[in-house]
């Protein structure tokens, strides 16, 4: 065994006496958690809700939705870096709180609205309408730097998983699920070589993915470990989404739980590089070059999945990185969101090598959500363009609705010619 | 129950072939001709209450003229929706049943559709607004025609969601339509690169666009005589955006005169881009729109003009197409103001 995940489903959240997980039933001292919660240097105080699949509830301004996890300390933490000290991920034991969310909210400068409703078609869209919330709304202490604050709002996030996944120590898991840190050694012979190029969102503090607790505003690909990132390796900083992944995502990663799971079935898992967005045209060419040589040469893939974080800057990585891969000789599927007025295909570039491409919505598509909520948590007014009762029926671009499009591929939406 | 009005040309309408082809607008109790087995279909939950027509020839030589009366005969009958055809491969017809379609569903704000062939002329020009149920060249395929357009009606009467064209029969409404589908899109990209690793066959979900090549105008042999525009995408526009540009998946573009102005001042202009950070050019718009250099290099001779507007949009997110009809117009107006070269800046 080289890293291997021990899951705890949760069936039922609630609040109680003694914080505490019992055969699918997590229960929580709010006065506890909050406590854990006020640490934090910048925020005064926190208001904490539990949320149901079912509920007539929407939860606005959603940050970052992490899903529970914990680590016993000799093993290192779940989030090294973003949270506690360094150490290694994907490596021995982790555990999971499966099919809970931890759900972070808040209005930070240029934020962009993201929901969560637990009923209705928005809940048929996102995963996260379908499982018990533990909705994390911290008041920041006054004077306090929004993007510092952005930050403490981050950690109570993962502090509040990391609370909620230490009461499965000691407890028997449902199941464990075993991940080979021996890739390449048990390559079965004659199956393709696949190999994955994750681009991650890294515009700086508010609008990036944290790479062991560092931007990646200045990162170079890198070859990594894909249980890296299923163990706590990279954290969202960024509340402009909504079409970025959360926390909860990575921990999950669609994609790389597909490539895992077909590891010498039909193809061989050849590895991984995560490369970032970045500002210039000339980084950005040199990201796709310096990426590609890396899956090329050094992953030894022959073929290549590569999905962006973004919007249309992240069109031009995925296509030059499309460009260069094709170019080494590496055959390439392209995943996109797309943002369509027209007839063509709704990205900002377009590449004549990218003749392979997988759609996960188009993201200003309006979806009616003709709902009458008794509750809403996190505000009064939705971000930005969108007018509406936040309690009634709003028209919506399914963009906003966190989880619906997926830009790593957990999603079953998809854009069709209409 | 649910009013329907039936728009027909006069053959349809049992008014004459050919021959009458010059009739006016006109209207008739109930159900007539093709509109008798609509109703049979459509069964008692919406009723036919008029069947209003007119000669094609006369809809085509008097178009403004027939709409308005043809939406004063629809106006009164109080319909809930209006169903116009099928027109099949009739051209003139499907003319006439786009205009009328056009007409009352603005005018009148309730739900309209027609049915005609996909090389009907008239498709092209409404398929992207207006439901057109898709049928064959000849009348020959009026059962089915009919069929799949009480689907549709049912539909919308109800106010249910139209699913994208090809899943309900109808013509492409253009654009892209999100749908369910029943793999993850993580199990489709690893499914797909194994088929183009394979070298069979392989469908991609985003089809490319064909690819332009642009020839770049000829250099400008003589930059003291020759006048400049200012054109960007970086969204800076008056204060309070009076034209209304969007900060994202933009439509249209402004034209904003320069006076006499020497610089672009942060009090009256701001940029109202969406996708990137905006601060450097609300501080100081001329870094987007760099009026202040360009009026110092008209004074030194090395320029020899300004075109007194400048033009502005946002780039974010807007398909291709939207921004080559932008860039059109803006060209043509360019080009009538007789100006010889443009400083285009973008985000």
């Amino acid at each position: 065994m080289d890293f291997e995940l021990a899951h705890y489903p949760v069936q039922s959240l609630s609040w109680g006496a003694k914080t505490e997980y019992r055969e699918g039933e997590l229960v929580v001292n709010r006065d506890a958690l909050r406590a854990e919660l006020v640490t934090e240097p910048l925020i005064d105080d926190v208001e904490l809700s539990i949320v149901a699949p079912g509920d007539r509830t929407r939860v606005l301004h959603v940050v970052d939705i992490v899903e529970p996890r914990w680590k016993a300390p000799e093993n290192g933490n779940p989030f090294p870096g973003s949270l506690g000290p360094l150490a290694q991920c994907g490596t021995g034991r982790t555990h999971a709180l499966d099919g809970v969310a931890v759900v972070t909210s808040g209005s930070l400068p240029r934020s962009e609205e993201a929901i969560i409703d637990m009923c209705g078609p928005g809940s048929e869209l996102s995963r996260f309408g379908r499982m018990p919330g533990l909705v994390v709304l911290p008041k920041a202490r006054e004077g306090a730097d929004p993007g510092e604050f952005g930050l403490a709002l981050m950690r109570a996030g993962l502090r509040t998983a990391v609370f909620l996944a230490q009461t499965t120590q000691g407890v028997e898991p449902a199941r464990t699920e075993a991940f080979s840190l021996d890739l390449g050694r048990s390559a079965s012979a004659g199956l393709p070589r696949i190999g994955y190029l994750s681009f991650a969102y890294s515009h700086g503090i508010g609008r990036q993915k944290l790479f062991y607790g560092k931007s990646t505003k200045d990162i170079v690909p890198s070859v990594l470990h894909p249980t890296e990132l299923l163990d706590g390796a990279l954290v969202n900083d960024g509340y402009t989404k909504p079409t970025k992944n959360a926390t909860h995502d990575i921990l999950n990663h669609p994609m790389i739980r597909e490539l895992h799971g077909r590891h010498n079935r039909d193809l061989v898992f050849a590895g991984m590089v995560l490369a970032n967005h970045c500002a210039t045209y000339d980084e950005k060419a040199a990201t796709a070059w310096h990426a590609a040589r890396l899956l090329r040469h050094v992953v030894e893939a022959e073929a290549v999945v590569i999905t962006k974080d973004g919007g249309g800057q992240a069109d031009v990585d995925l296509m030059l990185a499309c460009r260069a891969c094709e170019e080494a000789g590496l055959r390439t599927v392209l995943v996109a969101k797309e943002e369509s007025g027209g007839d063509g295909p709704a990205l900002v570039d377009v590449a004549p090598q990218a003749d392979a491409m997988v759609s996960v919505g188009n993201c200003p598509e309006k979806v009616r959500l003709e709902e009458s909520m008794e509750w809403v948590i996190g505000g009064d007014a939705f971000l930005g363009a969108i007018q509406g009762d936040v309690a009634g029926t709003v028209e919506i671009p399914v963009q906003n609705i966190i989880g619906a499009i997926d830009p790593i591929g957990g999603s079953t939406l998809t854009a069709r010619p209409g | 129950m649910k009013r329907i009005v039936h728009y027909l040309n006069q053959f349809f309408a049992g008014q004459g072939g050919e021959e009458s082809a010059g009739l006016p607008p006109g209207a008739l109790e109930g159900a007539v001709g093709p509109g008798r087995l609509l109703q049979t279909l459509l069964g008692e939950g919406a009723g036919i209450v008029a069947t209003v027509y007119c000669g094609d020839d006369h809809f085509a030589e008097n178009e403004e003229e027939a709409t308005a009366r043809l939406l004063e005969i629809v106006k009164a009958a109080k319909p809930d929706l209006l169903f116009a055809g099928p027109a099949f491969g009739s051209g003139r017809y499907g003319l006439a049943c786009a205009g009328v379609c056009r007409a009352v569903g603005a005018e009148l704000g309730i739900p309209v559709l027609t049915a005609m062939s996909p090389s009907n002329p008239g498709a092209d020009l409404i398929r992207r607004d207006i439901p057109v149920v898709a049928t064959g060249e000849s009348s020959g395929d009026m059962r089915p025609a009919l069929e799949r357009s009480v689907a549709v009606i049912v539909k919308l009467l109800t106010g249910e969601t139209v699913a994208p064209g090809s899943e309900e029969g109808l013509l492409p409404r253009g654009g892209r339509w999100n749908t369910r589908v029943s793999k993850r899109a993580a199990e489709r990209a690893v499914d797909l690169l194994l088929a183009k690793v394979a070298g069979g066959p392989m469908e991609t979900e985003i089809p490319l666009p064909p690819f332009q090549e642009v020839e770049p105008a000829p250099g400008i042999a003589d930059l003291g005589h020759a006048r400049i525009a200012l054109v960007t995408t970086g969204g800076l526009v008056p204060r309070g955006n009076p034209d209304g540009i969007k900060s994202y998946l933009s439509t249209h573009f402004g034209a904003y005169h320069l006076e006499s102005r020497e610089h672009l001042d942060a009090g009256e202009f701001e940029s109202v881009h969406g996708g990137f950070f905006t601060a450097a050019v609300n501080e100081d718009p001329n870094r987007l729109i760099p009026l202040d250099v360009l009026r110092d290099a008209v004074r030194e001779g090395s320029l020899g003009g300004l075109h007194e507007y400048f033009y502005s949009t946002t780039g974010n997110g807007t398909p291709v197409e939207t921004a080559a009809d932008m860039a059109q117009d803006i060209a043509a107006s360019l080009e009538e103001d007789k100006v010889d070269g443009v400083i285009l800046t973008s985000a």
